[in-house]
């Protein structure tokens, strides 16, 4: 599974609509996670949009996301898991183990879980985790 | 009636001092307030914080500010980083933050630094104001007086605006006229973008920026062999505007020759690439435009009569920019935010009294003349403000001949004329030209205020 999180001093960047690079991490990968950082120019909502979709994600985890933009990535078909925060590294884990539903990695004021944001696009289809393939 | 307890002043300053009272005084400050801990933790946080952000406060306490604010800058230019970094506070910059419901909010923040009583710092403070209403105020009057990416508030260009939606939607050929710069290509643009053929291209032809000899072979195109350098077939621009639209600007620089080409596109809607031997079809909206005099061209014999009819189906005259100087605080915004978008800075706008300079100016080169100022000021002003420093010299008002400021108004006077005649090397007619007086005006005052000529130098 290829998960996309806007990194920021090590953690995920706060607004996505600003975010200036994205971690890409390939959990599938048969060596370990296999990961490059790549940078998000665009400052024009489409473009960024455009460019997020050429990343080719199974999933965007990210922090805060305008409506506009996260109208624009559930249309260009992007998977968005908005309003995470904390470490990168905490994130990927509780990603990969299924806990990012945890109050902890929530934004305040997203309820828990339940935050505005969510429920657009594919996100909410069934609970956010990623299971490592076996092998 | 029992009087009430009187309240010893000192008694007050030591309660407030005490901190008791902290949290009801910031609680009744109409701007949001927060505070954060050296680690950007959230330690104090407002009840119009909560308003705006739409976070309760105990949900904000403890957290890392960037989680709990979203604002556009805490990656790139976080403005309480800039304080704590230089200890010079920040005020009112404009920027804006994403709610949990994906708003963006437009706000002002302003930061300052919290020390301990030893001098250390121990945090800083962030207060902010929301700006959606006035965005929303500031939108809705924009939107009045905004089409596509031209602005104003000038009658003759919003009676323009007004009808340019019908003349889009319509497939006649329309003639742009205005001096050079008035935004004739805006214009075009808009028309196109409106019309039916707005997903087809939109090609541009300087008439004038291309040599006659080459204009016929770039509009029409070519056949390998229809003359020495033509190697190759090549498209000309009424191919390559298939299906949209041409804009052929400065029209009037077309030579007679192509003009009576130009006459049987618009005529029949047929061509011929220079060298070929079957006639094309041009399914091509023409908009042309020119600074020149097409009447007077073609009363002079310079310019065809029936082609001049032929584009002369609609046309839309762009008034100067000095007869609508009302617009030039529209522009001067509209230039700023354009410019704040394109250099990535926060320039608040222009200084009052560099707009009064601006208003005064004449415009020869007229709406791109602004734009062209208000990018330069970008490039000399780093951030907050424009002021006329940043401005290019032309601009300024020529210094005083001497040092001394003028004490009377004479004096004052006496130094403006020596001002204006050394700018125009003593010529007194150009000199009262500039003044706008007569020239036997200006020789009065001079004897009046004993300006003499400086004596003519010899040629030798």
């Amino acid at each position: 599974m290829r998960v996309g999180i806007p990194i920021w001093n090590g953690r995920v960047s706060p607004v996505l609509d600003t975010a200036e690079r994205v971690v890409v991490v390939d959990t599938d990968a048969e060596a370990g996670d296999v990961r490059e950082e790549v940078a998000l120019q665009p400052r024009r909502l489409p473009l960024r949009a455009a460019r997020i979709a050429e990343l080719r994600l199974d999933l965007l985890v990210c922090g805060a996301v305008s409506r506009p933009l996260a109208e624009m990535l559930a249309a260009a078909g992007v998977r968005v898991e908005p309003w995470i925060a904390g470490d990168v590294e905490d994130v990927l884990g509780a990603l990969t183990t299924g806990q990012l539903d945890r109050p902890r990695y929530r934004m305040p004021g997203c309820c828990g879980g339940r935050g505005p944001g969510r429920g657009r696009g594919r996100a909410h289809r069934g609970r956010t985790g990623v299971q490592r393939r076996n092998g | 009636m029992p009087s009430r307890p009187k309240q010893n002043p000192c008694d007050l300053k030591k309660l407030l001092e005490s901190g008791r009272y902290e949290g009801v005084i910031l609680d009744s400050i109409a701007d949001g307030v927060f505070a954060v801990d050296t680690d950007w933790k959230i330690c104090s946080f407002n009840r119009a914080a909560e308003e705006i952000t739409g976070i309760p406060r105990d949900e904000a306490m403890g957290r890392q500010c960037s989680d709990v604010f979203r604002a556009s800058i805490c990656e790139s230019a976080c403005a309480l980083r800039e304080t704590m970094k230089t200890g010079r506070p920040i005020i009112n910059r404009a920027i804006y933050i994403v709610r949990s419901d994906g708003t963006r909010i437009p706000i002002t923040i302003s930061t300052a630094l919290l020390k301990d009583d030893s001098g250390r710092t121990i945090g800083g403070v962030e207060t902010f104001r929301d700006l959606s209403v006035e965005e929303e105020l500031r939108r809705e009057l924009a939107g009045r007086h905004t089409f596509e990416d031209m602005v104003s508030t000038n009658t003759e260009v919003l009676r323009i605006f007004e009808i340019l939606p019908d003349i889009a939607e319509s497939e006649s050929t329309v003639l742009i006229l205005g001096e050079s710069g008035t935004g004739k290509e805006l214009v075009a643009r808009a028309i196109h973008n409106m019309s039916p053929r707005a997903e087809g291209p939109l090609v541009t032809v300087n008439c004038a920026a291309i040599p006659d000899t080459l204009l016929e072979s770039e509009l029409f195109g070519h056949k390998a062999g229809s003359f020495t350098d033509a190697r190759k077939d090549r498209m000309g621009r009424f191919a390559l505007a298939e299906g949209g639209t041409i804009f052929l600007d400065e029209i009037g620089d077309v030579s007679p020759a192509l003009q009576a080409r130009l006459l049987r596109v618009l005529q029949d809607g047929t061509y011929e690439p220079i060298g070929a031997t079957r006639t094309e079809k041009a399914d091509v909206r023409v908009v042309a435009a020119t600074n020149r005099d097409l009447d007077e061209m073609v009363a002079t014999g310079e310019f065809r009569s029936d082609l001049f009819y032929r584009i002369n189906v609609i046309a839309v005259d762009l008034p100067p920019l000095r007869d609508r100087r009302e617009d030039i605080p529209l522009l001067v915004d509209h230039f700023v935010e354009r410019y704040n978008r394109l250099k990535r800075k926060d320039l608040s706008g222009v200084s009052p009294d560099v707009l009064e300079l601006l208003m005064s100016h004449d415009y020869p080169g007229n709406i791109r003349e602004l734009e062209n100022i208000i990018e330069h000021a970008f490039v000399m002003c780093r951030s907050g403000t424009i002021r006329k420093r940043h401005l290019p010299s032309h601009l300024l008002p020529a210094p005083l001949p001497t040092g001394d400021t003028p004490r009377s108004l004479p004096e004052a006077e006496r130094a403006f004329l020596l001002s204006v005649l050394e700018r125009n090397r003593w010529n007194r007619a150009a000199s009262a030209r500039e003044l706008g007086i007569h020239k036997t005006t200006l020789w009065r005052k001079m004897k009046r205020l004993e300006i003499v000529p400086p004596p003519k130098r010899s040629s030798s």
